[in-house]
């Protein structure tokens, strides 16, 4: 029983760390305050559903054509109008990407429809039981992708020259720019990584769920949740929040009650402001 | 001075006008309905203009104050069978005290976090309302709240409903410009400015912070309740991210602090999606773009608009005046 449930939670945390690699890159290095993310999120699934039941493609190739598909979405978002949210600041970035939300989630609607679809996957209706302890196919394909994806991003972060631009944008822009950097170039860079990133969340994790066009909504906070946990910056620190989180949920699920989980997830966020507003891995501002 | 007596006549304009209102345009239900909406907004923006406009700080959890003054009223007047407008003034304390809590609590998260923090305490009071079910009714919410009743008549939705919110929403905007002209006002857009610099100066910034934020959750919270009475049934899907949004654009749109763009931006974004029904299943996707290309095109609001066009007007007519000079 408690395997099990530690096992759920580990799942389920991979998952939230898996969905929040984008905003941990555009709200950790570029400070956009993105709530279009789970839109975002939601909007790669649903470039999934259509590639494999419309072009009837496999759902190996399915989700890269997302990942490509909401990293080019993000890097036109940025062309046409996130420098000049950012130029307001953070209420700038706080309501254009609102109004994205608005957009991408009716948009959704418009497009797909409004009821609840499913994705077929090779993986969905399978399980793989280890030691009594039993967990879906699709939820450890998800592991397995947020295991990949989180090392390349590190690999990608610390050690190319992309990398490089990257960090610096983070640490001090004009720095950058006075150093004859093409910021603009970085930017797009990072929108496209996190694009891709948010695209392959959405269609690893959702076809394990049901797909509303509201799908994205209830991760897009618990990605922040996680991202401020962490601490602004830290990728590995979003990973254990995550992981710290779903744990936490599960057992909660398990010994108190269901449906708590996001009460769960936003106590801790408000607590962890209060006490350490730097998150589990910031340093002091 | 001369600014807050131009805006208090408009004020006072725009109540007489809105007093004409079941007169010009029809005492029908869905006329009425609508403005009475417009007079809840208006009451509910200028609650938020106090903590967002004054205070600096930008909250995306208004709705959730708004959802405590309608939940208290509404358990209490079914449950408890209190009088409603002893309910009234219950909700208002209530709210009021979450808000006291919340500007207490939040005083050392500034920026984005404490938006984020909000948005946090509104999904928790959601969930809480969702899953404490024997109290709030789950999902179902509070139905059959009772309205209350004035010289022995109950208020029905309709003329009467209407002008108790309109003395309402009149009540919270002068409540507002008397902060903006108090001694008060200066404090907070001092605080604003520049927090450390007004410390120096001898404000009591944290005294000033908990008593704005009181002033405007109970002015979210009475509204709240009103609101309850008037719809008789809440549930909790409306107390959510989205009308958190709206009153923020509101307060955006109308130019922070500036008390008559608040009214006005409350007004048209209440109005303009009842008439543009047509455009129903378009509509958010419509909002959505006017909010981006807001901040994009409009940064400062409308009364920032207004401003804008008074320079450029002034810069010409320096010109003229100049080219006279020259001649």
């Amino acid at each position: 029983m408690l395997a099990q449930q530690l096992a759920n939670g580990v799942v389920v945390g991979s998952g939230y760390a898996l969905a929040a690699l984008g905003l941990a890159l555009v709200f950790g290095i570029l400070q956009f305050v993105n709530f279009a993310h789970g839109a975002l999120y939601a909007l790669g699934a649903y470039v999934t559903l259509s590639g494999v039941t419309s072009l009837g493609l496999p759902y190996a190739l399915a989700v890269p054509l997302a990942m490509v598909a909401i990293a080019a979405f993000a890097v036109a978002c940025n062309m046409l109008f996130f420098l000049r949210l950012s130029r307001e600041g953070e209420l700038g970035t706080i309501l254009g990407s609102l109004g994205l939300m608005f957009v991408v989630v009716d948009g959704i609607r418009l497009l797909w429809g409004a009821q609840a679809r499913s994705i077929p996957t090779p993986l969905v209706d399978t399980s793989v039981d280890v030691a009594g302890v039993s967990l879906n196919g699709q939820l450890l394909l998800g592991v397995g992708v947020a295991a990949l994806l989180i090392g390349l991003v590190f690999l990608l972060l610390n050690h190319t020259w992309l990398g490089l631009r990257i960090r610096a944008l983070a640490q001090d822009e004009t720095a950058a720019r006075l150093m004859g950097m093409r910021i603009t170039w970085s930017r797009h860079a990072t929108w496209a990584i996190a694009g891709a990133l948010t695209g392959a969340a959405g269609s690893v994790i959702v076809p394990a769920f049901a797909l509303q066009p509201s799908a994205g909504d209830s991760i897009g906070l618990t990605a922040f949740a996680v991202v401020i946990l962490g601490g602004l910056g830290s990728l590995w620190g979003a990973v254990i929040a995550s992981l710290t989180l779903g744990v936490l949920e599960s057992l909660t699920e398990g010994y108190i009650g269901s449906g708590l989980d996001e009460i769960v997830a936003f106590t801790a966020l408000v607590a962890m402001l209060l006490v350490r507003p730097q998150g589990l891995a910031g340093r002091a501002a | 001075m001369s600014v807050d007596r131009k805006a208090g006549a408009l004020v006072v304009l725009l109540v007489l006008a809105a007093f004409a209102v079941p007169g010009l345009w029809g005492d029908d239900a869905y006329t009425m309905t609508v403005a009475t909406l417009v007079c809840l907004n208006v009451a509910l923006a200028q609650s938020l203009n106090l903590v967002t406009g004054f205070a600096g700080a930008i909250a995306l959890g208004q709705a959730s104050l708004y959802g405590i003054g309608a939940y208290v009223a509404g358990l209490l007047t079914t449950r408890a069978g209190v009088d409603p407008w002893i309910g009234l003034v219950a909700a208002a304390a209530a709210a009021a005290t979450a808000g006291a809590l919340l500007g207490l609590v939040t005083i050392r998260i500034s920026g984005a976090y404490f938006t984020i923090a909000t948005i946090g305490l509104q999904q928790i009071f959601q969930a809480i309302l969702v899953k404490w079910d024997s109290m709030t009714g789950g999902t179902q919410g509070v139905v059959g709240i009772p309205s209350p009743s004035l010289f022995g008549k109950v208020l029905e939705p309709g003329v009467g409903f209407y002008l108790l919110a309109l003395a309402w929403a009149a009540i919270a905007v002068v409540v507002v410009l008397r902060v903006r002209a108090s001694r008060l006002g200066a404090e907070l857009v001092a605080v604003r400015e520049d927090e450390a610099a007004a410390q120096a100066a001898g404000v009591r910034t944290t005294r000033l912070r908990v008593l704005v934020f009181t002033m405007g959750a109970g002015i979210a919270g009475l509204t709240g309740s009103i609101y309850g009475a008037y719809q008789s049934t809440i549930d909790p899907s409306v107390f959510g991210l989205t009308l958190s949004a709206t009153v923020l654009v509101m307060v955006i749109l109308g130019g922070r602090a500036s008390v008559v763009g608040v009214t006005l931006a409350a007004i048209v974004l209440t109005v303009l999606p009842e008439e543009l029904q047509s455009l129903q299943d378009y509509r958010l996707v419509v909002y959505g773009l006017v909010l981006i290309a807001l901040v994009v095109f409009l940064p400062t609001g409308l009364s920032g608009l207004d401003r804008r066009l008074r320079q450029r007007l002034g810069a010409r007519r320096a010109r003229g005046a100049g080219a006279e000079v020259i001649a």
